[in-house]
């Protein structure tokens, strides 16, 4: 595959022309945020910070309709009333840009959900399979990246179509997949001095630091589960809001909910998300996750232990974790709950369990 | 004002001892007003939540009147003084939104005032109108993964022709928009420059 | 992060106190060193060993009354500022936490860190440390060493501050503070205000379409006590649907500032936990602002006080009787 160059100068005017043929998603500065936006005239992305919010919103948006329904009465006979449903299915083939390899990689772990389980979910199998990722290899780890804890690392290519190295001047652009290839087959090749700046990066990458042994944590997990008094520890500062959850590449859990009015309605799919006190309410009014221990403990579990047993690795590699490790999680987080911190507060004090 | 092809939408909370009898009366006296008023009946002005008036305001009523009973002749004594309070902050509260201040308003109605109902209707519709029909807050024709059956205006919303307000300009490059910073400093000359770090 | 001795001080004298306290109560909410130098993070003291972690500085923004409603009942100790002292004389007066289970620790306060404003000024995102001294912030970055002007990254509501000393304590820690404000002339609101019924509205739109409806406004806020039945989220009645639009976003805001008329404190947590940094707290300002105008009345100031909208006069000196206007 060709390297492509794609000159900071050039950006706007590539991603005007991507959109012309894609529904284009891209990172803008607004306020203190950095949002991903449908592309827009005149926009400039801004690609030097990681998005504030990940890429996920692509595949699953925050509200969605399932299907939208009209009843009709049968003017003839009043007792028959009929329902007309109407399940769209999205079709408009869409790239995101600006995102980084720990967005990426979130498209794997959400496949496991929404696609691997026996049951295709066909609203994210039809964007899935109309959504490209082209992302920016990181060349720093920020105080809050973990990208390495998790299997990634900062220049990872999996889960996406292009990847773009920042050289002086601009991006040298790589395919990662056939997809990608087309996407990026209009930009010029990338000149002999960005290939060695290139070379020179790939050979002495960023130095992620040392990650932690994850293959205990499922164990220890479970050998702390019942001890309240840790999870009340841990949990003491959280405030039970969707920041972690919604902005994470690999959370996808969802509401449903009816919205009618009159002989209309539809059926909303939404984000959910675990740490709020209402999210294991049931109807009797009994709430099995009733403390924010309950449901630290729920979440942690799920990223770290559950979801490594339902996927485990082949043989002695290090565990399949549902989390990427990007680290909005803790930068976005109003009381700065670190999730690391508690793994390796489960390694630790879970050993002697 | 251009013709949107439907009547302007005002709401009217009555309390259902004097406002709602002086609007009665004015029926019965066959005095003739504008029809854009729909009335809902309350037993008491106390009774009004703030959370009325701005959901009416946001979900597509041009204008929101409130009516109660004289301060002092209050059926239930006291529910149209603190109705008094609420209302007035509420009516404060409205021009940070952006609602013109003029869409909300409360009065005192008495069951016998029949023709001062009559002119308040009257007075308040021609405001309405003057003021034209309320901004929506609804996406723009492009939103995030607007695809087809996606997002878009609440069912509760009535789906109407208007000449919708002019929508945020969404080409403009994400600088020019307020920044808590700015805003911090929005009556100063300098802006704070922000070069994208951290 | 390194202090000044007078701060190195006084945190000594913190920990020795909530130590002393420790056999009186079940636990006492302070704060830690976070993640990384520029961030404090809540912690439970239990133990003389928790108590030797606790920091105080200009990291410290949380307002940790915020636990205080889901902890009531519970005989604990909270480390307030001046403005978090509000919040506690608040639900005081709303008779929503018993005075009797405190053991405050007041902490004189000179102003916290807006991180959205430091971010402006350098790239925090691999910060090494942060340093206090006198008017300047020094942060250690990995390119070397960076100097901002204090003033230049305090929180708007520090440099307005008229309550830097904390309203109630057991313990006062540290010397009285001299206020930085000496009224709120709210000049945000003004400058607002200077942007016509349409301008505002559309500027409304564009900051609402950023919001995540993650809530960590209304989590962190300490006066929203409703917790799990909250309006916002309850289906009987139903104010508001799970759509991610910008009509459910934007009621929502209206609701939690006509929801807290009276009631808030200006702690500014709603606006600070946003993660897209949308300006909400311009909201409840200009209801506060009004409430000043109107009935004199400043929330969370005087614990005996009886929030305006709770009660009324017959003849209400600055409410225009509507009725003779038409």
């Amino acid at each position: 595959m060709v390297a492509r160059f794609l000159a900071h100068d050039a950006l706007t005017a590539q991603a005007a022309a991507w959109a012309r043929d894609y529904q284009l998603l891209a990172p803008v500065r607004e306020g203190q945020a950095v949002v991903y936006r449908p592309w827009a005239k005149d926009m400039h992305p801004f690609l030097g910070r990681p998005p504030t919010s990940s890429a996920k919103q692509a595949l699953l948006p925050q509200t969605e309709n399932l299907l939208t329904y009209t009843y009709r009465k049968d003017h003839a006979d009043l007792t028959k009333t009929e329902v007309f449903l109407a399940e769209p299915l999205p079709s408009e083939p869409t790239v995101v840009l600006g995102c980084r390899p720990c967005d990426a990689r979130g498209r794997k772990l959400l496949d496991r959900v929404f696609l691997e389980r026996g049951v295709k979910d066909p609203l994210y199998e039809a964007r899935r399979a109309v959504t490209l990722f082209i992302t920016v290899a990181c060349q720093r780890m920020e105080n809050t990246c973990f990208c390495h804890w998790t299997g990634g690392g900062p220049m990872s290519e999996e889960g996406s179509d292009v990847l773009l190295f920042e050289v002086a001047g601009g991006y040298v652009a790589k395919a990662a997949t056939a997809a990608g290839e087309k996407l990026i087959s209009a930009l010029p090749e990338a000149p002999q001095k960005a290939q060695e700046e290139l070379a020179a990066l790939l050979a002495s990458p960023v130095e992620p630091g040392s990650a932690p042994d994850l293959r205990q944590v499922p164990q220890r997990f479970l050998a702390l589960f019942d001890n309240m008094d840790f999870w009340m520890d841990q949990s003491a500062r959280c405030l039970s809001c969707g920041v972690c959850t919604y902005l994470c590449p690999t959370c996808s859990c969802f509401n449903i909910t009816d919205e009618n009015s009159g002989l209309k309605g539809k059926r909303l799919r939404t984000w959910d998300t675990c740490m709020s006190a209402l999210y294991t309410l049931e109807g009797s009014g009994h709430n099995p996750r009733i403390s924010r221990a309950h449901r630290l403990r729920n979440r942690v579990g799920h990223k770290f232990c559950y979801h490594p047993q339902e996927f485990p690795g082949a043989g002695d590699s290090q565990p399949e974790v549902s989390c990427t490790g990007c680290g909005r999680c803790i930068k976005s987080c109003p009381v700065s709950v670190d999730i690391r911190s508690v793994v390796l507060d489960i390694l630790e004090k879970g050993e002697n369990q | 004002m251009p013709d949107m092809g439907r009547d302007y939408r005002i709401i009217g909370f009555l309390c259902n001892w004097c406002s709602y009898g002086g609007a009665d009366a004015a029926g019965v006296a066959r005095f003739s007003q504008p029809t854009d008023l729909r009335i809902i009946r309350v037993p008491c002005s106390g009774r009004v939540d703030p959370m009325f008036v701005a959901k009416a305001l946001l979900s597509g009523a041009d204008g929101v009147l409130v009516s109660g009973c004289h301060p002092r002749d209050c059926h239930y004594s006291e529910g149209n003084l603190y109705a008094r309070r609420r209302l007035e902050m509420l009516r404060r509260f409205l021009p940070i939104l952006g609602v013109d201040e003029g869409r909300f308003e409360y009065v005192w109605v008495s069951a016998s005032e029949g023709s001062r109902w009559r002119d308040m209707v009257t007075k308040f519709t021609e405001k309405i109108h003057d003021l034209g029909p309320m901004p929506r807050m609804t996406e723009p024709a492009r939103t995030l993964c607007a695809l087809e059956g996606m997002l878009g205006q609440s069912l509760s919303q009535p789906d109407m022709a208007q000449p919708g307000p002019a929508l945020p300009d969404w080409d403009k490059p994400a600088e020019t928009v307020l920044s808590q910073a700015d805003i911090a400093g929005i009556s100063t000359a300098e802006k704070p420059k922000e070069d994208g770090n951290g | 992060m390194a202090e000044t001795r007078t701060e190195n001080d006084r945190v000594a004298q913190l920990r020795a106190s909530v130590i002393s306290e420790l056999p009186n109560v079940d636990f006492v909410l302070g704060y830690a060193r976070g993640f990384d130098p520029l961030h404090a993070t809540p912690i439970t003291v239990r133990t003389e060993k928790d108590a030797a972690k606790l920091i105080f500085d200009a990291t410290c923004v949380q307002n940790l009354a915020t636990s205080l409603y889901g902890l009531r009942g519970k005989r604990m100790g909270l480390v307030v500022k001046g403005c978090d002292s509000r919040s506690v004389v608040e639900l005081l007066q709303e008779k929503l936490v018993d005075r009797e289970n405190l053991v405050i620790f007041g902490m004189p306060c000179e102003g916290v860190l807006d991180l959205a404003k430091v971010r402006v000024r350098a790239d925090i995102a691999q910060a090494r440390g942060a340093e206090f001294v006198g008017e300047e912030v020094r942060l250690l970055l990995p390119e070397g060493e960076k100097v901002l002007p204090r003033r230049d990254v305090l929180a708007d509501k520090c440099l307005r501050c008229r309550y830097p000393n904390p309203l109630v304590s057991n313990h006062m820690i540290g010397a009285e503070v001299v206020p930085k404000g000496e009224e709120d002339t709210y000049a945000d609101l003004e400058g607002f205000e200077k942007l016509s019924p349409q301008e505002r509205f559309d500027f409304w739109k564009r900051q609402m379409s950023r919001c995540i409806r993650c809530y960590a406004c209304r989590n962190a806020c300490p006066l929203c006590v409703c917790k799990h039945v909250c309006l916002a989220d309850s289906r009987e009645p139903h104010w508001l649907t799970a759509e991610a639009t910008l009509q459910e976003k934007w009621l929502f805001q209206v609701m939690h500032a006509l929801h807290l008329a009276g009631r808030c404190t200006e702690c500014g947590e709603c606006q600070r936990s946003c993660p897209m940094g949308i300006p909400i707290l311009l909201l409840k300002r200009k209801m506060n602002r009004e409430l000043k105008e109107v009935f004199n009345y400043e929330a969370g100031v005087n614990p005996e006080a009886v929030p305006p909208l709770h009660t009324f006069q017959m003849e209400e000196d600055k409410i225009k009787d509507r009725g003779q206007l038409w």
